[in-house]
């Protein structure tokens, strides 16, 4: 069952010029960690919107946890929680009080939620920082507060908009063991651009590009589905790395070549052909070669496919 | 779970008020002219003399009574105390749109009208309660300087400055749901206190305006009734600037 679907969901702005959405078909199952992948300007942050029910669609329909986007009763809204693109709270209130503050909108009495803020905020590592205003606090600091404030509700479903924005390594490795501790407890959609952090949390993926989704599939089965394999090439010099992609070019051989450094990628949609044609390659130039081995694809391999760049 | 939520919402914006200072900004404001006008009034004779002393010209200024208090109350409350008000007021909801803070509530189990409902009844409470203890030292005041004013009187001139107040209050609300940023909200606000306070010679339609609930209050003040246009002029004005808030603010996306 998905606990998030969307049929055709299109959203438009300046009278129809602007295209933010167009037929956004999206599924997630219940209780799953959905990364939701794309470029920037993709509709990533339109689509979460309106599955929060902030703003409404031009067309198409969204349904998120049984019910219409955009349902305004408080069953609905105590059921989803949202950490915004860029969070932004009261700088007047200290960390504390924005989360008692947060939790007694869901209908909380002012001691249960005060409980549950210190719980909270022990959760996100600012127990030392309680008492200090919101408005002191760092950008890393603001962040772990939105996530706080975002599962003060316990909620079924977790709206993050790139939830490890603005963290450090350390507050990275943190929020995304909390996000992975939430798999099967609750649903969470996070929108990202940080390929490594899908790959580690995410058991599904969903890559956006201009609006629609491209590709919906399981983590581990995007790279056998959507791209080839890698042959990795490491050469003793830049400039061997370069005369290889070159004469590999000039032959016109299949398999797409990424040149990074010493390093050269080549994909492989025939493997054992593939191989045979770089071998010689190498040996008809006499490159020198110190590493030569194969990968299944990344998921940036299978992005850089089919979207045609980085995230 | 609304309702339980609309007093949490307005303990916010009471908290909000009192830690910017602007409680308490509000509160020196009300109660000096409350205070300054009656004095204003009881030495403006003096002043006038002290001014004109050596200059070989006499000008004679009667002895100033009790009205003359009430009418530089009426003066300093619609216009200085006005104009705070409405400086204070013309970010109430734009600040949080520009801000982003709206997002924040606006996602949990609030509706927008509850969001609104709860800025609007703090801005309301705070300029009611401000007022009567600017009212209440304008009397005591007056009182010691002169002679004390009738109490109904008083009173009735005093909630139809209120009702005048109130109803700028409640535009300048309406401009910050609506506009972009806080300085178009504040132009907008003042641009039209301004046109209705200058339209009042419109012959009979002039009646309905607010502008004339000030001239209203100085007469009930002096004995004389109550004229119901402009009382229902200034109510039909806070009643469409309360819907158009809600309508836009209910449309409004993030």
């Amino acid at each position: 069952m998905n606990a998030i679907s969307t049929r055709g969901l299109t959203k438009t702005y300046e009278r129809g010029r602007v295209r933010a959405l167009d037929g956004l078909d999206l599924a997630v199952p219940e209780g799953s960690v959905f990364g939701f992948l794309g470029p920037n300007g993709a509709g990533k942050t339109t689509a979460i919107k309106i599955l929060t029910g902030l703003i409404e669609p031009t067309s198409g329909e969204a349904e998120v946890a049984g019910e219409r986007a955009g349902d305004t009763s408080p069953r609905w809204r105590a059921q989803i929680g949202y950490l915004s693109q860029e969070p932004r709270f009261y700088p007047w209130m200290t960390g504390r009080e924005l989360l008692v503050f947060a939790g007694r909108l869901f209908g909380v009495g002012r001691a249960a939620a005060g409980r549950h803020a210190d719980e909270l905020l022990e959760m996100s590592g600012l127990a030392s920082a309680a008492t200090r205003r919101v408005g002191g606090y760092s950008g890393g600091m603001v962040q772990r507060l939105g996530i706080a404030q975002a599962v003060v509700s316990d909620p079924r479903i977790l709206l993050l908009d790139e939830p490890c924005a603005s963290l450090d390594p350390l507050g990275r490795r943190d929020v995304l063991e909390f996000i992975a501790r939430l798999r099967g407890r609750a649903t969470v959609l996070m929108s990202t651009h940080i390929l490594e952090d899908v790959e580690r949390v995410c058991d599904t993926v969903g890559i956006i590009h201009q609006g629609r989704m491209v590709v919906t599939a399981a983590t581990a089965e995007l790279g056998q589905k959507f791209a080839p394999p890698v042959i990795v090439l490491e050469f003793e010099t830049v400039a061997a790395a370069e005369s290889f992609d070159a004469s590999w070019r000039a032959a016109a051989q299949a398999g797409r070549t990424t040149v990074d450094g010493r390093s050269v990628d080549v994909q492989a949609a025939d493997l054992a052909a593939a191989r045979s044609a770089v071998l010689a390659a190498v040996a008809a130039r006499q490159l020198p070669l110190v590493r030569f081995d194969t990968r299944a694809a990344s998921l940036e391999d299978v992005f850089v496919r089919l979207v045609g760049g980085r995230p | 779970m609304r309702s339980r939520v609309f007093p949490v919402l307005l303990a916010k914006e009471l908290r909000e008020q009192a830690r910017s200072y602007r409680l308490l900004a509000l509160g020196l404001v009300f109660v000096f002219f409350g205070l300054a006008s009656p004095l204003l009034a009881k030495f403006a004779p003096e002043i006038v003399r002290s001014m004109t002393a050596g200059q070989g010209v006499e000008i004679r200024v009667p002895d100033p009574t009790a009205a003359d208090a009430i009418v530089q109350y009426i003066k300093n409350i619609s216009q200085i105390v006005l104009f705070v008000l409405v400086f204070l007021t013309m970010g109430s909801v734009v600040a949080e749109k520009e801000r982003g803070t709206a997002v924040f509530v606006l996602v949990k189990p609030v509706s927008r009208s509850s969001f609104l409902g709860a800025k609007l009844c703090t801005l309301w409470l705070l300029t009611t309660a401000g007022f009567v203890l600017s009212a209440l030292c304008a009397y005591a005041y007056t009182a010691v300087l002169f002679a004390p004013p009738p109490v109904a009187g008083f009173a009735a001139a005093g909630l139809l400055l209120l009702l005048h107040v109130l109803t700028f209050v409640t535009t300048t609300f309406f401009f910050s749901t609506v506009a972009r940023s806080q300085v178009v909200a504040g132009v907008l606000s003042f641009l039209v206190w301004i046109l209705l306070s200058s339209l009042g010679g419109l012959g009979a339609a002039g009646q309905f305006l607010p502008s004339r609930l000030l001239s209203m209050s100085l007469e009930v003040s002096l004995g004389a009734p109550a004229s119901w246009e402009p009382l229902v002029g200034s109510a039909a004005l806070i009643a469409l600037a309360l819907f158009g808030a809600l309508v836009a603010f209910r449309r409004w996306e993030p």
